[in-house]
């Protein structure tokens, strides 16, 4: 049984429904990557399953270890969360109080979800500090986060997430705002934690890089809808929707490694992602796609196949 | 003092001249923080020149300071062999259309009051309206937007008008300082490919600001690798890249996520210990040595100077046995 199964997820503000019918599945020690362009919805679908979106209407169902979760209490889901899923954001400063200290704010979470005593949630705290390579943890323990650097923040809020053991990890970008160099510190750390713990992991990422370094499975987002679903190897090196197609071809030196190739033209998507209130009919890709045909302007294409699922018309003959 | 004007018109200029010259240039702001410690390189006419580094160690300011949004505490930035280190505003106004900046933000660089039309025509309304709808048309805006407002248009929309601004006056250098940064991935490949489209045509020069090294290999003839302040590389991309000869430069390009699994799960990577350290408290020595895997006892008290190694500058005693 999978740790997490998302059977057709759709998620509306109002009479916009900017996530539509998103179905994936996480295992225990595996990481999907979920790509895509802004407001694709990578965002707004793994709020949805932390039960984190206030005034959506959320539909589909999403299981967690067997249990279902839309519709849930909100009791039951504020029980789970932090404890046995946990989400780390782009910008950590925003996720961690300024007045409190940063082994506060880890021991705090640990007391909530495992009735630990003050003394042993403070140990757990400077425990995890270390776990993340925090130098000197027992006494940054007692520090504030501004006294703490970007990559050094997101080493805290992997800590504090991490903290209670979860079984899951949802990811938003986590790397985006950090230099390469710490970014591939970044990366290491939660490698080797999720080998140590046996973590499933969802990583959202718009840099095809990232997803290429960690994930094993990869979801591509386009427009709310996925467009094409497979193991990472499979997307990279044989990418089957028109999109995904797109967006590799978009990397500079792609397959030749960071030394690539010098100049020449990218070969570019035309034209911009749409917004959801604006959506176009049928395919929401074909008003950028090269190879679009009639039908894609007024048939919405199924997501179909097993080891690969692909959103396409054109799918099979090309 | 000759007048700039006639500088810049005078037809005597070498060919082999370059179009922009910077030597020894530093900056420190108030408080001491000594964010550019003598950075010097050159840039040709047509040429683009890339400019790396982490946060915090001097890009935005090095361009800046060329563009003269800021005025350097030492050193000397010649454009088309004039000194323009110290002129005053007034001064560099007529070589405002020669050298141009295009930033991060699209946004936060327009005039949200002003429509895409006064932008490009500029404040003092240098260009018709048909020369602004030509302009926009080139970097492939529509006619119809020369009347609208900068929150109209998205992100890579946005850039699109900050671009045909910038070519307004007919410049020779355009500074890019992470232009492309913010932009989705379809859109940045399409914003690279139209300012190499335009530099081909115009045969602008570059310098190319930007923390994503694959798009740099990509845009730029040659790369300058920054470390707190200074240039600890400089050479021909091709070869930086393939053979880096400086420890940072070797571990910076070995962190760049590559788009390909297989080339990622062989990848040998060199991990940094630690963050970039901060520039109002430099290390002694090499600055690069507290977290340099090849340091020895020397890195710790004397400082490396930049020296030719391998058909490039580098500024590392032990850049020849490192490879
Ligand atoms: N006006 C200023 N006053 C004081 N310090 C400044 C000022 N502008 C920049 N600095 C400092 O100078 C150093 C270099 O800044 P700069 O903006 O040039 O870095 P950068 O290489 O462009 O970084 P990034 O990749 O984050 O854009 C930093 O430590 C920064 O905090
Ligand atoms: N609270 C909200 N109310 C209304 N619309 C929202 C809200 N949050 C996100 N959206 C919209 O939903 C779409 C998907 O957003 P998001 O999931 O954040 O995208 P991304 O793929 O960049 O993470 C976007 O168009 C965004 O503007
Ligand atoms: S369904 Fe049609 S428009 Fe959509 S990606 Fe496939 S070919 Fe292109
Ligand atoms: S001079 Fe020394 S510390 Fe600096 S980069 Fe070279 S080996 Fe490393
Ligand atoms: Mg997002
Ligand atoms: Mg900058």
């Amino acid at each position: 049984m999978s740790l997490l199964r998302v059977d057709d997820l759709s998620v509306a503000f109002g009479r916009v429904r900017v996530v539509d019918g998103v179905s994936f599945t996480v295992d225990r020690g595996r990481t999907l990557g979920i790509v895509g362009e802004s407001g694709s919805g990578k965002s707004v679908s793994t709020l949805a399953i932390m039960g984190l979106l206030r005034g959506a209407s959320v539909t589909g169902s999403v299981t967690f270890d067997g249990e279902e979760l839309v519709g849930a209490p909100e009791g039951r889901l504020r029980s789970l969360r932090g404890a046995r899923m946990s989400m780390i954001f782009q910008d950590p400063l925003s996720s961690l109080h300024p007045f409190y200290t940063v082994g506060e704010q880890i021991a705090e979470a640990y007391r909530l979800h495992k009735k630990a005593s003050r003394k042993a949630a403070h140990e757990r705290a400077v425990e995890m500090l270390g776990e993340v390579g925090i130098p000197a943890p027992r006494r940054r323990a007692r520090e504030h986060p501004h006294r703490f650097s970007g990559g050094m923040r997101q080493r805290v809020m992997i800590a504090m997430a991490l903290a209670c053991e979860p079984d899951l990890l949802i990811a938003d970008e986590p790397t985006t705002a950090l230099d390469v160099t710490v970014q591939a510190q970044i990366l290491e750390l939660i490698q080797r934690l999720q080998s140590e713990y046996g973590l499933g992991i969802i990583m959202i990422t718009h840099d095809l890089g990232v997803v290429a370094r960690i994930a094993d499975d990869v979801l591509v987002m386009y427009g709310g809808r996925a467009a094409e679903r497979a193991a990472s190897a499979r997307v990279f090196d044989d990418p089957r929707h028109p999109y995904t197609q797109g967006l590799l071809a978009s990397v500079p030196g792609l397959g030749r490694g960071i030394e690539g190739s010098g100049g020449g033209r990218l070969r570019a998507i035309p034209g911009s992602p749409p917004s959801p209130s604006a959506f176009p009919p049928g395919c929401r890709f074909h008003p950028r796609c090269s190879v679009a045909l009639d039908i894609c302007a007024t048939e919405q294409p199924a997501l179909l196949g097993t080891v690969r699922q692909v959103a396409c018309h054109r799918e099979g003959e090309m | 003092m000759k007048s700039v004007r006639a500088a810049l018109d005078a037809p005597t200029v070498p060919e082999s001249m370059p179009l922009l010259e910077v030597r020894d240039l530093a900056m420190t702001f108030r408080g001491g923080v000594r964010a550019v410690d003598g950075v010097g390189f050159e840039v040709a006419q047509g040429e683009t020149l890339g400019l790396v580094g982490e946060s915090g160690c001097g890009k935005s300011t090095t361009g800046r300071m060329i563009v003269r949004l800021l005025e350097p505490t030492s050193g000397t930035v010649h454009l088309n062999g004039q000194d323009i280190t110290h002129l005053s505003q007034r001064e560099l106004l007529p070589l405002r259309g020669t050298m141009q900046m295009i930033f991060q933000d699209p946004f936060s660089s327009l005039n949200p009051r002003h429509t895409v039309n006064q932008i490009v025509a500029g404040p003092r309304r240098v260009l018709g309206r048909d020369q602004v709808i030509e302009l926009l048309e080139r970097v492939g805006l529509a006619p119809e937007h020369a009347d609208r407002f900068p929150h109209e248009f998205s992100g890579g929309q946005a850039q699109r008008v900050g671009i045909a601004r910038a070519l307004a006056n007919g410049p020779k250098l355009i500074v890019c300082d992470e232009a492309v940064s913010a932009l989705d991935v379809s859109i940045r490949a399409q914003i690279i490919n139209l300012l190499s489209d335009l530099q081909e045509e115009r045969g602008l020069a570059y310098l190319f600001i930007a923390h994503d090294l694959s798009i740099v290999r990509h845009v730029c003839t040659r790369v300058a690798v920054m470390y707190l302040g200074r240039i600890v590389e400089i050479g021909p991309a091709a070869s930086l890249y393939s053979d880096p000869a400086h420890p940072y430069t070797r571990a910076l390009l070995s962190a760049v996520p590559v788009a390909d699994p297989k080339i990622e799960a062989v990848r040998e990577r060199i991990v940094l210990r630690g963050d970039p350290p901060s520039p109002a408290a430099p290390p002694p020595g090499c600055s690069f040595h507290p977290r340099c895997a090849l340091a020895q006892r020397r890195c710790e008290s004397e400082a490396p100077q930049l020296r030719e190694v391998r058909g490039r500058k580098v500024a590392c005693h032990y850049a020849e046995t490192s490879a």
